[in-house]
């Protein structure tokens, strides 16, 4: 018994498998393949922004597979920054993969001289193999494989790829070689290793950090206060002992043992990119054909998601819902259940068939689209071409790519601002994602909705978004005081061919995802609906909202519900705007009133909680308080305007 | 070695001291090591070139102005022969700051498009010719922002604003000896580099100092030095003073 007990315990050891490198290298892909889950994938950096695991077992081993953000090198310069870093020192994993990007090898080469220092059992995964013809660029696997003394394995997208990479899982080692950096910075090393207190782990590539000039390393390894003064002491003899700049001299060792690493594996020259993929990028962000190019593709989305899943729509409504509803009227003679299941708040009508009838076939439409700029890797161009405008309203560094990813989602993107270092950047970065930006199941909605009154009400809506942005922008540039700005370094991913297979895939994910979260909410939203309308709470509520409603905002008392559900979840309050949109509650004033309100009104909840996480609970409720009253305000004031023109 | 070029090096040594937030007397002392000659140290006193008392020692204002213009000669050569000949660079350069006239620094200074670092990575101090972007003498480094769109340059050196900004250059395989093509200037400036295409702005593309390519530089007719170029690049210095 005590026997088999233990042979139980032996076999449900775990070993925990990190995958790191760079952005866009391809690591949710390899941890898709590894575990069978799903996360998304893209063509380009911030992708995956937080920590994912997953415990599976290949070849009857146990194993955590660990997805991570992505990381340029082990040296942090901000608190920001230090989350992954510590996520490997403190957490330790048994192994990582790290995942290159076979075009770009080099790149990704301080990344592995930082790992092989770090001394854990280490692999290297060839990403993107695919596009790239090893022999071109005479780069060996196997030479590199053999100079490291690691596994490298070429990951192609087929299954085999992951097999192979399975395959070397269990027999993980750290790399054999040793890292010179020429004889002043080993000296360096060396004294400073000795000087460290000997239950310190990972004492070398603190050595390093240290003489790069890191200052979170010491509290990373958590030397305490008394250890960490005497390294920091002996450090700053030995650095000033050197007539050199070390930082600098270690940059340039590093450069020469990346090359010594390239010559070892054989490499000798480097692929271009295809023709068409490289013309396509250089037209996408030139600033005469970018923006027909951007003009192109906002035209052919509102099509898709307007003509497209409109016919779509009208098709099932004809064929389900129609027939469902009229069934039900003449089989239910109680009024109340009829009105329960499909009155104006029926958990049917307002709750499921607005959600899979109208909102899935728009959603699906969008995700689409969507997946297709986001595996092409277009979307960063649009920073190049974006960039001074954005400027003049503060935006200069990474924020402008943050602002870019909150038309995906604005939670994630508020989650990016994180590494924005400037502090006036970084808040106007985050209220703008949460004002008049819409996510993409807004977006794909609103589009929807206006599309149903015609062309030019898209165009409003997209110049007053627009409008409300800049003027916020700038204002806040002007109210919030300077500090030092960043600069704009974006690195742009290379434009590939969308493969057919990944985007229906992706799709599928999210509209799974979004019948998970959200079709729930619909349900709900229309049971609390039905109720407070029952009880007499719904009007209250209409009373004492209906000065600002129809008084200065000019609509319907009804759309008191829409905003109540902006609260959950903004698709669900655009999906039942458009349900009101289609049974013509709205005139087309109205209706472009309350498709920019519910735009700007209230960030949904999960937005919120991403804003206090990032610059605090009483920022992230102020910024919240002021865009809803700034949302009222504005609303207002375009519902005038409206009215003004003759609309 | 003769007692000017004695005194100077003890200058440089109080040079870098400072450089390296340092003014005790016995550190400087250990760095003189036995050939510390009293005398010396005291006729620099007399000049009023360096300040002593009971443990203290450093350089006057009247002293600093002088060393300057030593480790300016000195931190030049190193690029000199470090860039150019492609050498190691200490050797030579030791003896070269004792020599050569101001007027010759400052050519090689404006060759070499105003280098701001050593090879080491230490402050070149700024001469005449720097703040008056003197280019008289055709200049072989260029501000990767006066390269023309297809062209292909190698790096020279990169600078930065701060550490984590050159951190990211480095990662991005921005560095000096790689290769860079320019795509496009406008709205934003894009580089090709090691396979990768990088988006920078104005400010981040000015601190990339390229090599001009041999033919260009027989052919080359030298760029009006415009107005709006010497306005961005005074005010960026004037950032990066108050920056750090």
């Amino acid at each position: 018994m005590v026997i088999l007990l233990n042979t139980c315990y032996i076999r449900d050891v775990m070993r925990r498998i990190a995958i790191v490198g760079l952005p866009n290298t391809g690591k949710s892909e390899v941890y898709n393949h590894l575990t069978g889950d799903y996360n998304i994938v893209a063509n380009y950096p911030l992708t995956t922004i937080e920590v994912k695991q997953k415990t599976v077992k290949i070849h009857g081993e146990k194993y955590e597979i660990i997805d991570t953000p992505g990381l340029h090198d082990l040296f942090v310069h901000s608190e920001e920054e230090l989350f992954m870093r510590n996520f490997l020192l403190e957490e330790r994993p048994d192994g990582i993969i790290q995942c290159i990007d076979s075009n770009r090898i080099r790149l990704s080469l301080r990344l592995t001289l930082d790992l092989i220092e770090l001394g854990i059992p280490l692999a290297i995964c060839l990403n993107s193999i695919d596009d790239t013809d090893l022999d071109d660029i005479g780069f060996d696997p196997n030479k590199l494989s053999g100079f490291l003394g690691i596994p490298v394995v070429d990951f192609t997208n087929d299954g085999a790829g992951a097999e192979r990479l399975k395959n070397v899982l269990n027999n993980l080692t750290p790399s054999s070689l040793e890292l010179s950096y020429g004889e002043e910075i080993d000296s360096i090393v060396n004294e400073l290793e000795a000087a460290f207190p000997s239950n310190v782990p990972f004492r070398r590539l603190a050595a390093l950090l240290l003489i790069e000039g890191d200052h979170f390393i010491l509290e990373g390894l958590g030397l305490d206060g008394r250890d960490a003064v005497l390294a920091e002491e002996r450090f700053q003899s030995l650095y000033r002992r050197t007539r050199s700049n070390p930082v600098r001299l270690l940059a340039k060792r590093r450069a020469l043992l990346e090359e010594v690493i390239l010559n070892g594996a054989g490499m000798i020259s480097r692929t271009p990119a295809g023709k068409t993929a490289r013309l396509f990028a250089e037209a996408a962000r030139h600033p005469v054909f970018g923006f027909p190019i951007l003009g192109a593709i906002i035209v052919v989305t509102y099509l898709l998601v307007v003509e497209g899943a409109g016919a779509v729509e009208g098709v099932l409504s004809g064929f389900i819902v129609d027939p469902v509803v009229e069934r039900i009227s003449s089989a239910v003679s109680s009024e109340f259940f009829r009105d329960f299941l499909v009155g104006p708040y029926g958990i049917l009508t307002l709750g499921l068939f607005n959600a899979i009838v109208t909102v899935l076939p728009v959603l699906t439409a969008f995700f689409i689209m969507l997946g297709l700029l986001e595996d092409t890797g277009y979307l960063p161009n649009l920073s190049v071409l974006t960039r001074r405008v954005l400027g003049r309203i503060g935006l200069t560094g990474k924020s402008i790519m943050s602002l870019v990813l909150g038309f995906g989602c604005k939670t994630m993107a508020t989650m990016t601002t994180r590494n924005i270092r400037s502090r006036k950047e970084k808040l106007i970065a985050i209220y703008l994602i949460a004002f008049a930006i819409p996510c993409s199941a807004q977006l794909a909605i609103d589009i929807a909705i206006l599309g149903r009154i015609g062309v030019r009400a898209f165009l409003i809506y997209l110049f007053t978004l627009a409008l409300v942005e800049i003027a916020a922008g700038f204002i806040l540039n002007k109210i919030l005081p300077d500090d030092e700005g960043e600069d704009f370094i974006q690195e742009l991913p290379p434009i590939r061919a969308p493969k057919v297979g990944a985007i229906a895939k992706k799709t599928g994910y999210r509209l799974l995802w979004f019948l998970k979260e959200a079709v729930p909410v619909f349900v709900i939203a229309s049971i609390v609906l039905f109720a407070a309308e029952r009880t007499g709470i719904l009007n209250a509520t209409k009373r004492f909202l209906s000065p600002v409603v129809t008084g200065w905002l000019g609509l319907p008392l009804d759309i008191v519900e829409v905003l109540i559900l902006s609260l959950a979840r903004h698709e669900a309050a655009a999906g039942l705007l458009l349900n009101m949109v289609d049974g013509g509650a709205l005139s087309y004033v109205q209706s472009l009133v309350a498709v920019v309100i519910t735009t700007m009104f209230v960030p949904c909840f999960a937005n919120i909680v991403a804003m206090c996480r990032q610059i605090g609970v009483v920022r992230g409720l102020a910024i919240t308080l002021i865009i809803n009253v700034s949302s009222f305000v504005l609303a207002g004031i375009l519902n005038w305007i409206l009215i003004a023109a003759g609309l | 070695m003769n007692e000017k070029r004695m005194k100077e090096e003890y200058l440089e040594t109080l040079w870098y001291m400072d450089e390296s937030k340092e003014n005790s007397l016995e550190y400087f002392n250990r760095e003189a090591g036995e050939e510390l000659q009293p005398k010396l140290l005291d006729q620099l006193k007399e000049d009023e070139m360096i300040s002593v008392d009971a443990d203290t020692i450093s350089l006057t204002e009247k002293g600093r102005d002088f060393t300057r213009r030593l480790i300016r000669s000195h931190r030049l050569a190193e690029r000199l022969v470090h860039d150019v000949l492609g050498a190691e660079f200490e050797a030579g350069a030791c003896e070269f700051e004792h020599i050569v006239n101001p007027d010759l620094v400052d050519s090689i200074c404006t060759l070499l498009g105003h280098p701001r670092e050593c090879p080491h990575g230490m402050p070149i101090p700024r001469g005449k010719c720097c703040i008056e972007h003197a280019q008289i003498v055709e200049s072989s480094v260029i501000p990767l922002d006066q390269l023309e769109v297809g062209e292909t340059a190698r790096i020279a050196y990169v600078y930065a604003p701060n550490d984590q900004q050159l951190h990211r250059l480095e990662n991005l395989l921005v560095r000096p000896g790689m290769t860079v093509k320019l795509h496009q200037r406008y709205p934003s400036f894009v580089i090709e580099c090691e396979n990768s295409h990088i988006a920078l702005d104005e400010r981040v593309a000015a601190d990339i100092h390229v090599w001009v390519s041999a033919e260009r530089h027989q052919a080359a007719v030298p760029r009006p030095y415009g107005r709006r170029r010497r306005r961005h690049e005074l005010r960026h210095n004037l950032r990066r003073r108050q920056g750090g």
